[in-house]
C-alpha cells in the first residue's frame, strides 16, 4: 500500500502540474472582475508561485500527518470536501449494483436457460439498448418524464426524510446501471451458456439430477466467476466514474468534485482524489478475491 | 414579424408588471411561509473573504448583513442606516443600524444569548479583509485605503488617500465587504465559510458540497423574512436544471440560461425571465505587441472582415444585444453607434488594408502570406458552447478575405495560461460588464496586460474616473476610455449577450440577483404564492 501511496500521489501532482492553466485566474478571472494584480497576490499567498518540488514535499509531508492540504477552489480542507461526499458515492455506486443484482443478473439466466425464446430476444435487446444508450441523454430522458411529465420522482437534490431519499435515489440509480445491466446482462448469459456445455454439467445430466439442480447447484456458481470480475470492475469505476449522472441529477459525489477540480487546477483535490480512488480500487479488488473464494472453494486452496 | 415581437414584449412586460404586485414593504407579508429553492450551477464556502463566485455571494449577503446594498443599481441602507461623505470622498462616515442581532441559535451565540453588531464588528470585518492578501478586497480599495474607525458602537469613519468612484459598483468597492462576527471566525477559524455567522435576514442552517445550502429566516432582523426557508441547489448540468425548473423542483433558476430556453421560457407563462442586468460583450484580444497584429491596419481588418453582429445574433438568440465596448447599453461607460464606427462588417476594406499592408496572395493559391509565407494565424477558444461556434465562425470569414484562421480550442484553463504566455495569435473574450469590468480589463495591469494592451492614455482616464464622484464627468471619461480602446486596439466586437435567469411565476415582489441576492430589504420581500405553486 505504501509504494502504491508514493507512486500515486507523485505521478498525480506531477501530471496535473503538467496541464498549462492556473487555478487562482481561472477561480477569480471572469466571475469577479479582478486585474492580473489581485491575482498574482492571491497566488504567492496561497504558495503557488513556490517551486514545484517544494510544493510537492509540503505536501507530502502535511499528508504524512493526516492533513490533506486545503482546496484551493473553497478554501476548505481537501479531506473535509472528499468525506463530505464520499457516502453519497458509495450511496449511490452500491444502489445502482443492487439494481444489477435483483435485475440484471436473473435476466441474463433466464435468457441462457431460455435460449432462442422471445425471452432471449427481448432481454438481449435490452442488453443491447443498455449498453448502447448514453448515460446523460437516458437521466434527462428519466427527468422529462418521470420528474416533469408525470410528476412521480424527483428530478434533483435529495430528499431529507428516510422515504424522500429513496424517492430521489432512484432516477439516478436507474440512469448509473444502465449500462452495467446491459453488460452483466450478456455477460451472464454467454456465462451460462459456456458452462451448460461443459463435460461436468453433461455428466451431471447423464447422472439423473434434475435441470434444475443441474443449473442452479453446479452450473450457476461457475458462471458467475466472469460476472463477479466485470461487477467488482464496474463497481470500482461507478465510485469515481458517475460523474455524468451526478452532475445532471445534481447529486454531490466524489468523482464530479474530482473533474471539477481537474478543470479548476485544484491540485491538492485532483492529487487527493486520485489517491483516494487508488485505494478503493485495491480494496474492492481485494473483496473479490474473497468472494471468489466463496463461490468456488477450489480458488482457496490455489 | 414585427408584429409579432411587439405582442412578445407586451406579454413579457404584462407578466412581468403582474410579478410585482403587491409588494410587501411594510412587513406585511400576503402569505407568509415557504421555501424558495434556488437552483445555481456552482456553489462554494460562505467566506467572504475569499468567496471567488458570484452564485455564493448570493447566499453571503442574505447571511451577512452588508453596510448597504444595491437594490436598481443604487445603494441603499442595510447595516448603516446611512452615512455621510465628505466633500472630497475622503471620508465616509457610516451610522450603523441600532438594535441589530447576531444570529443565534448556534455553537457561536446559542439561543437568546446573542448580541448586537456594532461598529467594532465593521471595522474588524473591513480589517480582516484589508489584511488578509489572499482576500478578494479590489485593487481599487486596497489602494486607497488609509484607516477604519470605530468612534462609538454605532458609528464607522472610513478614511480613504482619494475618492473611490467605484465604491458601489455592483463587483468591486465595499459591495462585498460582508460584516462578520469576530467570535465566529475566532471559533471557527479557516472553516468559517462552511459556518457562517451573520447578521442577515436569513440564517445559515447547513451546507452539503455540491448538493445544497439551506437558510431560514432570522426572526430577530428588522424586517421579517416573508420566506421560511431558502435552498440554493447546486445544479451543474444546465439543460436538467432547466427540466427542474419547469418541473418546479426548484422556483428560480439563478445562473446563466441559455440563449435557447431564454425564448422557451418568455414563451411559457407561467414563467418570467429575468435581466441580469449587465449585458456581458464577446469579443477578440489579439498580440498587440506583436507583428502583423502592432499595425493598427492589420487589427482593423481583422474587425471588419466579419459580420460580427449576425454572428453574435445567431450564436446568442434571443440575449444577442448589438453594440461594441465592455459596457452595455444602460451602463456606465455605454457609447452609442461604437459598433457601427469601428466594427461594421466591410470585407472590402478588410482586403484593402491588408493589400496596403502587402498582406497579399503572390502565389496564387487564394491566401494571403506574410513574411514569405502563407499567414495562419491561432485563434484560441474554450471548449464549451457557443466559443467552437465563434471559431467556427470566424475561419470562415477569414477565409472568405483569403486569411487562414487554425482552431486551437482547449478547455479555460489552457486557455488562460497560453494568454499569460503571451502567445501569439486571437483569443476569444467572453464576461466583463460594467465599469468594474471597464477597469479589470483596460486598466492598469489589466486581464489582458500580457498581450500587449498597455495604453497610458486609457490607464489615465480609467483611473481618473475611478477617483471622480461627479457622475457626468466620469461618465464622459468612461466613454472616452471606451472609444479610446475601440480606436486604438480596434479589438473586434461580435456584441453584448444579456444574462437572464428563469423563475417560476409563484415566486412574488423578486427581481433576480446582480452579483448580490435581496431577498428582504425595505423595499422587497419575497414571497411564494403557494395557491399558485
Amino acid at each position: 500500500m505504501i509504494p502504491l501511496v508514493f507512486g500515486v500521489t507523485t505521478v498525480t501532482f506531477a501530471l496535473i502540474h503538467l496541464i498549462p492553466g492556473d487555478p487562482v485566474e481561472l477561480m477569480m478571472s471572469n466571475t469577479r472582475q479582478m486585474t492580473q494584480e489581485e491575482i498574482n497576490r492571491i497566488r504567492d499567498k496561497l504558495g503557488l508561485n513556490d517551486p514545484l518540488p517544494v510544493q510537492y514535499v509540503r505536501y507530502v509531508t502535511n499528508l504524512l500527518k493526516g492533513d490533506m492540504g486545503i482546496s484551493i477552489r473553497s478554501r476548505s480542507p481537501v479531506r473535509y470536501e472528499i468525506e463530505q461526499r464520499m457516502p453519497d458515492t458509495i450511496i449511490l455506486t452500491l444502489s445502482s449494483i443492487s439494481l444489477v443484482l435483483v435485475f440484471a443478473l436473473p435476466l441474463g439466466i433466464v435468457s441462457a436457460l431460455k435460449r432462442g425464446t422471445w425471452i432471449d430476444t427481448a432481454s438481449m435487446t435490452f442488453a443491447l439498448l443498455g449498453v448502447s444508450i448514453p448515460q446523460f441523454w437516458f437521466g434527462i430522458m428519466l427527468m422529462l418524464i418521470f420528474g416533469l411529465h408525470l410528476d412521480w420522482l424527483p428530478t434533483v437534490g435529495q430528499g431529507k426524510t428516510p422515504i424522500e431519499f429513496a424517492r430521489s435515489l432512484v432516477l439516478p440509480s436507474v440512469a448509473l446501471s444502465l449500462s452495467l445491466m446491459g453488460l452483466v446482462t450478456r455477460m451472464e448469459r454467454s456465462s451460462i451458456l459456456e458452462v451448460l456445455g461443459l463435460d461436468y454439467v453433461r455428466t451431471a445430466h447423464a447422472k439423473g439430477l434434475g435441470a434444475r439442480q443441474v443449473n442452479y447447484r453446479h452450473a450457476l456458481p461457475n458462471a458467475m466467476i466472469p460476472v463477479l470480475t466485470v461487477i467488482s470492475a464496474q463497481f470500482a469505476s461507478l465510485l469515481g466514474g458517475s460523474v455524468v449522472i451526478e452532475k445532471v441529477f445534481g447529486w454531490p459525489g466524489i468523482g464530479r468534485l474530482a473533474v471539477d477540480a481537474i478543470f479548476a487546477r485544484d491540485y491538492l483535490v485532483v492529487t487527493n482524489t486520485v489517491l483516494v480512488f487508488a485505494v478503493m480500487v485495491v480494496l474492492v479488488n481485494l473483496a473479490t478475491d474473497i468472494l471468489y473464494s466463496y463461490i468456488d472453494p477450489r480458488i482457496r486452496f490455489q | 414579424m414585427k408584429i409579432r415581437s411587439i405582442l412578445a414584449l407586451a406579454t413579457l412586460v404584462f407578466v412581468l408588471a403582474l410579478s410585482i404586485t403587491p409588494a410587501a414593504a411594510d412587513g406585511h407579508c400576503p402569505q407568509e411561509g415557504g421555501t424558495f429553492t434556488i437552483g445555481v450551477d456552482t456553489f462554494l464556502p460562505m467566506d467572504p473573504n475569499t468567496a471567488a463566485h458570484d452564485w455564493t455571494f448570493y447566499a453571503i449577503t442574505n447571511i451577512n448583513s452588508m453596510l448597504f446594498r444595491i437594490e436598481s443599481g443604487q445603494p441603499v441602507g442595510d447595516l448603516a442606516e446611512s452615512w455621510d461623505i465628505t466633500d472630497d470622498g475622503t471620508v465616509y462616515t457610516w451610522h450603523i443600524r441600532p438594535g441589530m442581532m447576531w444570529h443565534d441559535g448556534n455553537d457561536v451565540f446559542p439561543e437568546g444569548e446573542s448580541r448586537e453588531v456594532t461598529a467594532h464588528d465593521v471595522v474588524y470585518s473591513i480589517y480582516r479583509q484589508y489584511d488578509d492578501e489572499s482576500s478578494i478586497m479590489a485593487a481599487d480599495l486596497r489602494n486607497l485605503f488609509v484607516s477604519a474607525e470605530a468612534t462609538d458602537d454605532h458609528t464607522v469613519v472610513l478614511t480613504l488617500s482619494g475618492p473611490d468612484a467605484i465604491m458601489y459598483d455592483k463587483a468591486r468597492g465595499l459591495t462585498f465587504t460582508a460584516i462578520v462576527a469576530p467570535e465566529a471566525i475566532e471559533m471557527y477559524g479557516d472553516d468559517y465559510g462552511l459556518n457562517p455567522l451573520g447578521s442577515g435576514p436569513f440564517e445559515f442552517v447547513s451546507y452539503s458540497p455540491d448538493e445544497e445550502v439551506v437558510l431560514r429566516a432570522n426572526e430577530d432582523y428588522y424586517i421579517d423574512p416573508c420566506l421560511d426557508e431558502v435552498i440554493f441547489r447546486v445544479m451543474p448540468d444546465v439543460p436538467a436544471a432547466m427540466i427542474a425548473l419547469e418541473a418546479g423542483d426548484i422556483d428560480w433558476w439563478g445562473s446563466v440560461t441559455p440563449g435557447d430556453d431564454v425564448g422557451r421560457f418568455q414563451d411559457n407563462e407561467d414563467m418570467t425571465v429575468l435581466n441580469f442586468g449587465c449585458p456581458v460583450a464577446t469579443r477578440l484580444y489579439m498580440s498587440v505587441d506583436k507583428p502583423p497584429f502592432d499595425d493598427v491596419r492589420f487589427r482593423k481588418a481583422l474587425s471588419h472582415m466579419k459580420d460580427g453582429n449576425a454572428i453574435n445574433a445567431a450564436l446568442r438568440g434571443p440575449t444577442h444585444v448589438k453594440g461594441a465596448g465592455t459596457a452595455g447599453p444602460g451602463v456606465a461607460g455605454y457609447v452609442e453607434g461604437l459598433y457601427d464606427e469601428y466594427h461594421s462588417y466591410d470585407p472590402e476594406l478588410a482586403m484593402s488594408l491588408m493589400d496596403e499592408m502587402g498582406i497579399v496572395d503572390t502565389d496564387g493559391d487564394g491566401l494571403r502570406e506574410w513574411d514569405g509565407s502563407n499567414l495562419e494565424i491561432p485563434m484560441f477558444a474554450w471548449n464549451s458552447d457557443p466559443a467552437p461556434d465563434y471559431v467556427a465562425a470566424m475561419v470562415d470569414a477569414a477565409a472568405q478575405v483569403g486569411l487562414t484562421i487554425r482552431p486551437e480550442i482547449a478547455d479555460p484553463g489552457t486557455n488562460n495560461a497560453r494568454r499569460l504566455d503571451g502567445e501569439w495569435g486571437i483569443y476569444l473574450g467572453q464576461g466583463w460588464c460594467g465599469e468594474g469590468g471597464t477597469n479589470a480589463l483596460w486598466g492598469r495591469n489589466g486581464w489582458i496586460s500580457s498581450l500587449g494592451y498597455e495604453d497610458e492614455e486609457i490607464f489615465d482616464l480609467l483611473d481618473k474616473s475611478a477617483q471622480n464622484l461627479n457622475e457626468e464627468e466620469r461618465e464622459a471619461q468612461l466613454q472616452a476610455a471606451t472609444t479610446r480602446v475601440a480606436a486604438l486596439y480596434f479589438e473586434p466586437a461580435f456584441g453584448f449577450f444579456n444574462i437572464f435567469t428563469v423563475k417560476n411565476n409563484y415566486v412574488k415582489d423578486f427581481f433576480g440577483g446582480e452579483w448580490t441576492l435581496n431577498l428582504a430589504t425595505d423595499d422587497h420581500n419575497v414571497w411564494i404564492n403557494e395557491d399558485e405553486r
